[in-house]
């Protein structure tokens, strides 16, 4: 089962962006801002509820993925959810007619295996092994 | 519905003008990623998801990995609708 962890939003500043949620929330929330060498990206975690983030995403560079949907005006673009075992759950998710998009490790979660998958309707997800 | 080559090419057409807001697009057989302005791997999942559900197909991922062009789409979609 998939259990909700995060919704990526973009950002073109993520400095400015982690100030604009500082005060909001216990001075904890606010995660490091980690780069994703794979995705080209920044990225920074914000606590805003038990277990829920808003996860801040700049890109790093011209060629980044996510740059054709800042140019659209994309901010929020994907959802995070935390699976115990991400080949079985893209399987489940493909019979489901998801579409797998890439599989990689990522620093943001101590490199831990990530699969980004596009649903039916075109909502993009981020699945997040937790072993 | 015409399942001719040239009449599932102009639909693509369509598609990939909507999907990527831009009316300037003319695909035909050769047309790869390389050749359309913001045609990235998100993009391409995009247009395979809009191209299923207008054809009411599903392509395998092997399938949409091995696609090596647009005119090798047209004929996988001839095959599995004609």
């Amino acid at each position: 089962m998939l259990k909700f962890h995060h919704t990526g939003c973009l950002v073109k500043n993520i400095d400015e962006a982690i100030e604009s949620y500082r005060g909001l929330f216990q001075p904890e929330s606010i995660g490091e801002k980690i780069f994703i060498r794979s995705q080209e990206v920044y990225v920074c975690f914000i606590g805003i509820g038990a277990g829920i983030f808003i996860e801040l995403v700049q890109p790093a560079s011209e060629t980044s993925v996510v740059r054709n949907m800042m140019k659209k005006g994309i901010a929020y673009y994907h959802k995070g959810y935390l699976v115990a075992d991400i080949e079985a759950s893209i399987k489940m998710l493909e019979e489901k007619n998801y579409k797998w998009l890439q599989t990689f490790r990522s620093e943001a979660f101590n490199n831990k295996q990530c699969a980004f998958l596009m649903s039916p309707v075109m909502h993009l997800i981020e699945l997040i092994e937790m072993k | 519905m015409s399942l001719e080559p040239n009449s599932i090419l102009e639909t693509l057409n369509k598609i990939w003008r909507e999907e990527l807001d831009n009316e300037s697009i003319v695909l035909n057989d050769s047309t790869t990623a390389s050749d359309i302005e913001d045609w990235d791997s998100i993009t391409n999942i995009q247009l395979v998801v809009a191209t299923e559900k207008f054809y009411k197909i599903r392509f395998t991922a092997a399938e949409i990995s091995g696609f090596k062009n647009v005119g090798e789409m047209v004929r996988c979609i001839k095959k599995k609708v004609g």
